[in-house]
């Protein structure tokens, strides 16, 4: 936690491929701090991980489009990560939480700015919003903030 | 009417490698053959003449292939489905499925995993750990986030449950000390005493709560061992049943399930799809719940069994811990669960599911061999089998006739 605030770092893992799984639209809005999302232009429902088919029952359209999200959401659950790999080892203890989005998909990112050694200070259900971590030049990662 | 899956087929062998836990020195073919062979002499088959093999975990990609080279025998049907630990009684599924059809008339389900020598080898975690792989959406929208193993995600899960069920860390802790209390009974348990592990002997719910926190709220000991073990059961359909050594543990019902891989798309946190493999498996059987005397649970983590009581109906929603803390669970209890002492201190090699069949089937047939108090008097056992991140469950329900 001091370690994340004296360095501003919150991202220690490996650098994506934003041209690979058909997410361009996403890296390229991390890029402008926004959280773009792909929607289903068939039953117009929101859904994440990028796919190429609509993952919905009764629709898998395959017309996706993709659209900008609020960048709002609350916290559906988090755990406390104390052992890690890679680059992450760096990073213990953090914070890793699911994120229920405005738009109503879920997505895991780490969640900065609250206390890892202090569980019970971290509440399920609190609102939070997007930010990015630069982690090279054109690559942005998504992490979330407790509002 | 009676379901014609019902007792279409019964266990008649079990067999686990000659030696189990941590530092083995063997591969995990050597695991597999040895749970083979000694499967084969429990049942009395020859292993050319198997006809089903069923074979997930440390073989290679050719996984059934492979191992039918090493043992030199040619089987007519063949089964890698790879699902995690939960693999076996789906091979139980597909087994029964292939026995009943008349496409073969005995089946072997195998296991072989080097869990823990694999990591003692820089290998990181029991699925081969973080090899970044960017073509993969789990690797690039999750895991890339400093995920690695299955505690990492199982403890969101966990969190979730107990935010909405208000049950604590505490309760979740009194598995491990039932599991461990069933160890110390078991001679052959990992964790049986200090004599097979510096750790090993009876623990208390405080040795839970101050073991190191591995994924808050996961301590180390709400974890499964990670270990090298192998096994093998062999199946036979009805008519043969009556051929072999052992009395048949009859299989009155099958289910299998799953509902995502990536925890993202898990849409309740607090479920697994045990309730429906559980659904297909009791509706088969004929029977329910209150039918069952024994359960074994895959206790990959102290959540994970708890959660799977309530999901195959043996307690309400948001009580599965009970039956550890009133004392059911225990030895001598009124229903005793995850009687060799469990992933978490019996051996668990990353894909736990062979065990839980492997004990089964020696409890029902009066073949748990160990201290006063670990045989049970158990004629029915629900076995219910977790793989990867929750993503997949398999159910199988056992009989006696006695």
């Amino acid at each position: 936690m001091t370690k994340e605030k004296n360095t501003g770092k919150v991202y220690f893992g490996p650098t994506p491929d934003p041209d690979l799984l058909n997410a361009k639209e996403f890296w390229e809005g991390a890029k402008k701090n926004v959280l773009m999302l792909p929607k289903c232009n068939t039953c117009k429902k929101f859904f994440f991980y990028p796919r190429t088919i609509c993952p919905k029952e009764g629709c898998h359209s395959r017309d996706i489009i993709w659209e900008q999200a609020s960048g709002k959401g609350k916290i559906y659950t988090f755990a406390i990560q104390h052992i890690a790999t890679d680059g992450w080892k760096e990073a213990v203890p953090f914070v890793t939480a699911f994120i229920d989005t405005e738009e109503n998909v879920r997505m895991l990112s780490v969640l900065a700015n609250v206390n890892p050694e202090d569980p019970d200070s971290i509440k399920i259900g609190a609102s939070v919003t997007i930010k990015f971590d630069r982690v090279e030049d054109d690559i942005f990662m998504p992490y979330w903030e407790v509002v | 009417m009676t379901n014609k899956l019902r007792r279409s087929a019964a266990i008649v062998g079990v067999g686990e490698s000659d030696t189990f836990g941590f530092d083995t020195n063997k591969d995990s073919l050597t695991l597999h053959t040895e749970g083979i062979i000694n499967a084969s002499n429990d049942a009395g088959l020859n292993i050319d003449d198997i006809e089903g093999l069923f074979v997930t975990g440390g073989a290679g990609r050719f996984q059934a292939i492979a191992l039918a080279e090493y043992l030199g025998i040619k089987p007519k049907y063949i089964d890698s489905t790879y699902v995690g630990g939960a693999g076996f009684i789906f091979f139980v599924n597909h087994a029964i499925a292939a026995i009943s059809s008349g496409m073969i008339k005995n089946a072997i389900i195998s296991h072989g995993e080097v869990g823990h020598s694999i990591r003692a080898r820089g290998n990181k975690g029991t699925g081969g750990g973080f090899n970044y792989d960017p073509w993969d959406p789990s690797m690039q929208f999750e895991q890339i986030y400093g995920l690695w193993g299955a505690p990492t995600y199982y403890a969101h899960a966990m969190n979730r449950y107990m935010h909405e069920f208000g049950v604590t860390k505490k309760d979740f802790a009194e598995i491990a000390v039932v599991a461990r209390e069933w160890a110390t009974l078991n001679p052959k348990a990992v964790m049986h005493s200090k004599e097979t592990h510096p750790f090993g002997g009876p623990i208390d719910i405080e040795t839970v709560l101050n073991s190191r926190p591995i994924a808050w709220p996961l301590n180390l000991l709400d974890c499964c061992l990670v270990t090298d073990h192998g096994g093998a059961v062999i199946i036979v359909s009805k008519d043969q049943a009556s051929e072999y050594k052992n009395e048949p543990v009859w299989i009155e019902g099958s289910g299998e399930a799953i509902s995502h891989i990536n925890m993202s798309q898990m849409e309740d946190m607090t479920m697994t799809s045990a309730h429906l493999s559980s659904k297909r498996a009791y509706e088969i059987a004929g029977m329910g719940p209150k039918d069952m005397e024994m359960a074994m649970l895959y206790d990959s983590f102290t959540y994970t069994a708890g959660v799977t009581a309530e999901m195959v109906g043996l307690a309400p929603r948001g009580e599965g811990t009970n039956l550890w803390k009133n004392g059911l669970a225990s030895p001598g209890g009124k229903f005793p669960i995850n009687t060799n002492g469990g992933g978490l201190s019996y051996s668990h090699s990353g894909m736990y599911g062979m065990l839980l069949l492997i004990e089964a089937q020696r409890q029902l047939a009066g073949k748990a061999i160990g201290l006063n108090g670990r045989q049970t008097t158990a004629k029915s056992a629900i076995v219910n089998g977790t793989g990867g991140p929750l993503a997949s469950t398999g159910t199988i329900i056992l009989t006696v006739d006695r």
